[in-house]
């Protein structure tokens, strides 16, 4: 039992840290695009409280461009802690996926509490014999009850949302609700582990079994084997789901809706991208475009005049 | 509040033959206030030839005029070929230009709803699902994961809760939905994953365009093409412009009592000022305030008279990327050619975004000429002394329209309040505004398209939001003996707010009008002749 559950552990882990490299490169390594911000524009400063941007300037490209990351860095904190966007927008839906998504992140900070609580038992310091030791075991057990209940009433309402209610209803997949059940299974088992672990003890030896390799201990509690199992499942699915959003979002916002670096006219700092782009083959079939189908590149499709190829056709 | 029956629609109705898959009651429509609190009429019915010529199944109106195939084989082309734009819309040769934003929505979008409130056409029609943002996406996602992507045969059910059936009516359908968006953007300021909703609308436009060759004539024939081919896309070539500019010139110089001449072609001008040339034949008045205001400024500026230099319309930017960027490659080298220090754009949203951020990433080297839209120099002018203004000239009613474009997709906001602010002491918002406006309807192109009753879609649905905003704006004062003006710095948006003032009559039921920012300087300006916008003229 102990080395198949390690093993699981040891895979699970190693398919996230893959799964999670892959998608990032797979958007870093996507070709520069046209710009698409949209405003507000977080690092925009004093002119991001309204929207503005540094196009309000005469002469803007003659102006020193200020980036203001401490705005920007409030802004994402806000959304990724807060989901500042769903609560504005959808509080109906912010009250259900709040806790949830406020549930996992207590289970990711349970898990850094674990991790140091193991490397403090390896240190050979006692968890029960009061300071440190015990701040870190009181933690971890405040944030992996914190995290069970939570995440559990969060996936329980985002479940029966999903399924009932008109507006989602057409749009929920037979996977959207496994994955909600998927996760509430872990959240419960967790729950049920705190149940007869208070201070989740068995999690921390395993944790600790992990780091030091001692794959045949199993803990003597069936709920914390359980949680172990699925919890370590969930880390590997998630990067396979659109869950990978967590990934993604970074580009998104970052890439996307805040990218308003400028190809500044008279420096051009885009100027090699843009021509790499250009080069790009392009087979778009219409007649305005390709009436013959020969090859061609943007920088010809672009300068050519669509009137000249309705006569070469 | 339970949803009208006839608002729902399932996405695997979306195939099902029929002569009209959606219905906008009007009993649903969104309510207006006063002096609109009251039923709009019935739909205009589409004729019969016009059902029997082109796919006109989708709702109660058509934009797109895509033919019926004639034969089982025109039937499996027309899906062919759209499979094969959709496919090419994933690949970084064909589509660099918008691959990330695509990727992104078409993966990751949540189907939370989120989006779906902010979306005023969504709003407007009494909240059928159809005109979900999401809605045409999950089409357009579902057939993408099911015959594009290369796991999607084995997961079909699991991964997209039931399989699109994929016909040459849903591919048709879907192209005519493609057209329900103002692509306004305001449904991706609201998602929290940062999906966008409106580039898989404009993403669909593009497959139809640069793949099966299908466009709308007022976007394509008689926009892009006619433009690249005479240089302005309602067929004027340069000396018909320079005619019409001079006699703009002659008339507004009546008006101001300012000899206003438009100066041509000066090499290593200041400024290269391009309007939209559809201002030349709507308002004239608007060129001629932006000469009136140069002129009393002595800025050193100049037009161009050749082919595309004197027209900023770019309607590439809505449907087509290769027609974007022909269009505005001729716009640069006409300003190349005549060594301005910077180009200048007139009010109009769409040409301004269109030069200064979707190009930023096309041109290079000389062609990357500075550009920046009119209202910040606009603000220095009105704020720094150069005119002499008095405030008191318009002591009406003002509202301020926010064009998307401008606004939340280029985070140009201040400037224009801050004059008007200056020279309107009844200046009073909508709400909301700013970054977080609502779209005229004319958005996208639409404000040029009324063929079939597509303009009673553009009144009933998709301006019905803005009006409703107009008429809040003035609420305290709605009756007709007070004057007032929407103010609407932006050519599309001004076509959009002209026709739906008008359709509703609230020139002569609420006493509402509208018009430029231009417009409002010159008519505060005291070394001018009063009345530059003149009320008696307003019919
Ligand atoms: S686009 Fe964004 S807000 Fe809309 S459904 Fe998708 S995830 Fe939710
Ligand atoms: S872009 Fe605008 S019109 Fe289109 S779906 Fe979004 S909010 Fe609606």
């Amino acid at each position: 039992m102990g080395p198949i559950l390690h093993l699981l552990t040891y895979v699970c882990m190693i398919v996230f840290v893959v799964a999670v490299v892959h998608k990032f490169n797979e958007y870093n390594k996507m070709p520069m695009h046209l710009r698409w911000e949209l405003y507000p524009v977080a690092h925009e400063g004093k002119k991001a409280s309204y929207g503005g941007s540094y196009f309000e300037e005469v002469d803007w490209w003659e102006k020193e461009r200020t980036v203001d990351m401490g705005t920007e860095m409030k802004q994402m904190s806000q959304e990724i802690l807060f989901l500042a966007a769903v609560k504005e927008h959808n509080p109906k839906l912010w009250l259900r996926t709040f806790p949830f998504h406020f549930g996992m992140y207590s289970l990711i900070g349970f898990l850094m509490l674990l991790i140091a609580g193991a490397l403090l038992g390896v240190a050979g310091v006692d968890m029960s014999g009061g300071g440190f030791g015990t701040v870190v075991g009181t933690l971890t057990a405040i944030a992996g009850f914190a995290g069970a209940v939570l995440g559990a009433i969060g996936a329980l309402g985002l479940i029966a949302r999903r399924l009932f209610d008109e507006d989602l209803k057409d749009f929920t997949k037979p996977s959207d609700i496994f994955n909600l059940v998927f996760l509430l299974s872990v959240f419960l088992l967790m729950a049920a582990t705190g149940a007869s672990d208070p201070y989740f003890t068995g999690l921390r030896e395993y944790v600790q079994s992990i780091i030091t390799f001692n794959i045949n201990y199993v803990p003597s509690n069936p709920a914390a084997v359980g949680a172990i199992a699925l919890a370590s499942l969930v880390v590997a699915y998630i990067p396979l789901t659109h869950m990978a959003h967590f990934v993604v979002k970074y580009f998104t916002y970052h890439n996307i809706r805040w990218d308003d670096r400028p190809n500044v006219p008279g420096k051009d700092p885009m100027g090699d991208q843009i021509a790499e782009v250009l080069q790009y083959e392009i087979t778009w079939a219409a007649s305005h475009i390709n009436p013959n189908g020969t090859k061609k590149t943007w920088a010809e499709a672009a300068t050519e005049n669509p009137e000249e190829l309705k006569e070469s056709k | 509040m339970a949803k009208p029956k006839d608002t729902k629609l399932s996405l695997n109705d979306f195939g099902k033959p029929c002569d009209r898959l959606a219905h906008m009651n009007p009993e649903n429509l969104m309510p207006m206030s006063r002096p609109l609190d009251c039923r709009e009429p019935e739909w205009s019915p589409l004729k019969e030839e016009t059902k029997e010529k082109y796919m006109a199944s989708l709702d109660d109106t058509l934009v797109l005029n895509i033919p019926r195939p004639q034969s089982k084989r025109e039937e499996q082309e027309l899906v062919r070929k759209f499979l094969s734009g959709v496919e090419k819309l994933f690949q970084k040769n064909n589509n660099w230009t918008f691959l990330q934003p695509l990727v992104s929505t078409v993966e990751h979008c949540a189907k939370c709803q989120t989006c779906s409130d902010s979306c005023h056409i969504y709003e407007s029609s009494g909240k059928h699902d159809m005109y979900r943002p999401t809605y045409r996406s999950e089409i357009f996602r579902r057939i993408y994961q099911d015959y594009i992507h290369p796991s999607g045969r084995y997961h079909k059910t699991w991964k997209n809760g039931g399989e699109i059936k994929l016909s040459w009516l849903t591919v048709a359908r879907l192209g005519e939905l493609s057209y329900r968006c103002n692509i306004c953007r305001r449904c991706a300021q609201s998602c929290p994953i940062g999906a966008d909703n409106s580039v898989v609308a404009r993403e669909i436009r593009k497959v139809f365009s640069q793949e099966l060759g299908i466009h709308t004539v007022e976007l394509h024939d008689n926009g892009s093409m006619l433009q690249l081919k005479v240089g302005y896309s309602t067929g004027m070539n340069p000396e018909i412009v320079k005619d019409n500019i001079e006699f703009i010139d002659e008339d507004m110089s009546e008006k101001t009592g300012m000899k206003l001449e438009t100066p041509w072609d000066k090499k290593g001008a200041d400024i290269l000022l391009i309007h939209n040339a559809g201002e030349i034949m709507a308002w004239p008045e608007n060129i001629g305030a932006f000469t009136a205001i140069f002129q009393s400024a002595g800025l050193n500026w100049t037009m161009s008279s050749e082919a595309l230099g004197y027209d900023n319309i770019n309607y590439g930017l809505f449907y087509d990327d290769v027609q974007f960027a022909r269009v505005v490659i001729k716009h640069f080298q006409c300003a190349q050619k005549l060594g301005v220090r910077k180009i200048v754009f007139g009010e109009c949203g769409h040409a301004t975004k269109a030069a200064m951020i979707i190009a930023d990433r096309i041109l290079t080297g000389d062609l990357n000429i500075p550009r920046e839209s009119c209202f910040p120099l606009l603000k220095q002018l009105v704020e720094g002394g150069s005119l002499k203004l008095d405030p008191s000239s318009n002591n009406f009613p003002v509202t301020l329209h926010d064009p998307c474009n401008l606004v939340r997709l280029m985070g140009i906001v201040q400037p224009q309040r801050d004059v008007i602010k200056k020279i309107c002491p009844k200046f009073r918002e909508m709400t909301p505004h700013g970054v977080n406006n609502y779209c005229c309807g004319g958005g996208s192109g639409f404000a040029i398209h009324s063929g079939h009753n597509f303009e009673e879609w553009r009144f009933k649905i998709s301006g019905r939001k803005k009006l409703s905003q107009i008429l809040n704006a003035f609420s305290d004062c709605i009756e007709p003996e007070t004057k007032k003006y929407v103010c609407a710095p932006c050519s599309n948006c001004k076509g959009q707010i002209r026709d739906i003032l008008g359709h509703y009559n609230l020139w002569n039921d609420a006493g509402i009008t509208y018009g430029g920012l231009v417009e409002l300087i010159v008519n505060a300006m005291t070394d001018v002749k009063p009345n530059y916008i003149d009320w008696d003229e307003i019919i």
